[in-house]
């Protein structure tokens, strides 16, 4: 199997049995196959940069709510919680 | 009035001469939900429904009602509604409950009308068929044995059945109007940026967008008035400019694209008829030149994914939803995601993850965007002379749920809905056939031209 996609099943942190494996990958292959038609698509019409206005669309950082609004309810959906602190397992 | 087949000035009738109340008409609409159990529309009604009806009646009562006070709206799973269960038809999301509302949703709260209950769909809206829901596929109310599609097809399907007279869903690639095509309803994709996105579960964030469905173009109309507008949530709000141009009476048809390999001979014939039909009206007909048309599949199936591996990356088991459970963290992570992701939502952030990758980011992602740029230029001048560019909405009628499609198969059911997605343009689905399995004809417009496209799918439905 291509070692980029290897390394891009194990990037998108999703743990598989060895046969979910095969079949995620080769599914995977057949598209990414299908996708590289893009690559006949002749650009030299284009010019410049892509003037997409849809990519990287910022807004000013500002606060919208009032400190501690929402914090009690998105507690509440954590999966474990400990105080005001979502709880997980040791990093190392 | 028969609540199976009402419209919205049906029930607004019926409520404010008082010969029903608002729980009367809630009540049709759950002994319809259960009527069509079978069909696998409704994940489950709202809890706090009971407040909803309150509200709505004491607005009737006060005399402060709008259109749609006390008319049932079923929503679709990847919409949040404040304190009830939201889970894009997901295990990962099993149990979780909205803090907030979507702002689509407090709009249609302060008008009274009474979101119903969550409507299945495909695992975070990836699908044609909602066979990718972790709940079970939508069957079709016209034939049991075939798909509702997707991925909204529970909304297309709640319409369909009569259980609600509208639903909301979401359109990322053809997600509205592929499944009301199928299922014989109305459903718009509004212009991109139109209607504000805050409070729906993000699957590509430069195509998603969020639309009603519904039995007539006036409903459908009614609600996009209500729940359009720009707010500070939502980034990219009113991103494309509004500009008004004049109707001409000309339709653009894009070059040779019936004679694709997927279209069938029913849908050529009843696309055909149509278009004879609105000539016969005085409409004309033109033919377009889009040569980037048939390449959309390509450019979508790398942006979509791309953005989608980036959006879902959220979902590893730490602030909301299941948690696998592994000994540190990292392999929590990975059994969360491993464990809780269907095959469909896997394959795409695998492939997203794979596009993004160092080495091949200009090769895919860079060339489908500036690729997407170059169609949306083509549509653009394409849509010069027209009104509007008119397709039919999908290649083929709704499929059986045992047709076995491989994911390349499953991607060609959205090759006439993508383009609408890719280049932010609205576009409407409309019946065009009736007494048959449903077809149906769309209309894409120039940016911000909604009122065009209700004009002809109006048009559409005077035909037909």
């Amino acid at each position: 199997m291509d070692k980029n996609l290897e390394r891009a099943i194990s990037l998108s942190l999703i743990k598989k049995t060895d046969s979910d494996f095969k079949k995620l990958s080769s599914d995977v292959e057949a598209v990414i196959e299908y996708v590289n038609r893009i690559q006949n698509v002749d650009l030299t019409e284009k010019v410049g940069e892509s003037d997409d206005k849809r990519i990287n669309v910022m807004r000013e950082d500002t606060v919208s709510f009032s400190g501690n609004e929402f914090s009690d309810r998105m507690l509440k959906q954590g999966p474990s919680v400990f105080g005001r602190f979502f709880k997980v397992k040791k990093i190392l | 009035m028969n609540y199976k087949d009402a419209t919205i000035s049906d029930i607004r009738d019926a409520l404010d001469s008082k010969s029903m109340s608002v729980s009367q008409v809630v009540n049709e609409a759950l002994q319809q939900i259960k009527k069509t159990e079978e069909l696998n529309i409704f994940i489950d009604k709202y809890e706090k429904l009971d407040g909803y009806i309150k509200n709505a009646e004491e607005m009737i009562e006060k005399g402060t009602q709008g259109k749609l006070t006390g008319v049932p709206i079923a929503i679709k799973d990847n919409i949040c509604v404040e304190d009830e269960k939201v889970s894009a038809a997901s295990k990962i999301l099993e149990g979780f409950k909205s803090p907030y509302d979507a702002t689509v949703i407090q709009k249609l709260k302060n008008e009274g009308a009474i979101p119903i209950g969550r409507v299945n769909m495909d695992e975070f809206a990836m699908g044609s068929s909602t066979i990718n829901s972790s709940y079970g596929t939508t069957k079709n109310p016209f034939d049991k044995e075939r798909v509702s599609g997707g991925s909204s097809g529970g909304s297309a399907a709640s319409v369909s059945s009569g259980c609600t007279p509208l639903s909301l869903g979401s359109d990322t690639g053809g997600s509205i109007r592929q499944p009301a095509s199928f299922c014989g309803v109305v459903g718009l994709k509004p212009t991109y940026g139109s209607v504000s996105r805050h409070g729906l579960i993000a699957l590509s964030s430069s195509l998603d967008v969020i639309g009603p469905i519904g039995k007539s173009v006036d409903d459908v109309e009614t609600v996009f008035n209500i729940i359009e507008g720009v707010d500070l949530f939502d980034s990219v709000g009113g991103i494309f400019p509004k500009k008004n141009i004049e109707k001409k009476k000309v339709i653009g048809i894009p070059k040779g694209i019936l004679e694709w390999g997927e279209v069938k001979e029913i849908v050529k014939k009843t696309f055909n008829e149509t278009v004879e039909k609105m000539k016969e009206s005085g409409y004309e007909v033109k033919e377009v030149d889009i040569p980037l048309m048939n390449e959309s599949v390509s450019i979508y199936y790398i942006i979509q994914p791309a953005e989608a591996s980036s959006n879902l990356a959220r979902f590893d088991g730490v602030r909301y939803g299941k948690r696998g459970d592994g000994e540190d963290l990292f392999e929590t992570y990975i059994k969360t995601r491993g464990e809780n992701f269907g095959d469909e939502v896997s394959r795409r952030i695998v492939l997203g993850t794979y596009v993004l990758s160092a080495g091949y980011f200009d090769a895919y992602y860079k060339k489908a965007v500036d690729v997407r740029s170059l169609l949306s230029k083509q549509f653009d001048s394409a849509l010069k002379d027209v009104d509007v560019i008119a397709l039919p909405t999908t290649p083929d009628v709704a499929f059986k749920e045992t047709d076995k499609k491989t994911p390349l198969e499953m991607y060609a059911e959205d090759i006439f809905t993508l383009q609408a997605n890719l280049t932010g343009m609205p576009s409407i689905s409309v019946p065009m056939n009736k007494n048959e399995l449903p077809l149906g004809i769309q209309f894409i417009g120039r940016h911000n031209s909604e009122k065009t496209l209700f004009d002809y799918g109006r048009l559409v439905e005077s035909l037909v």
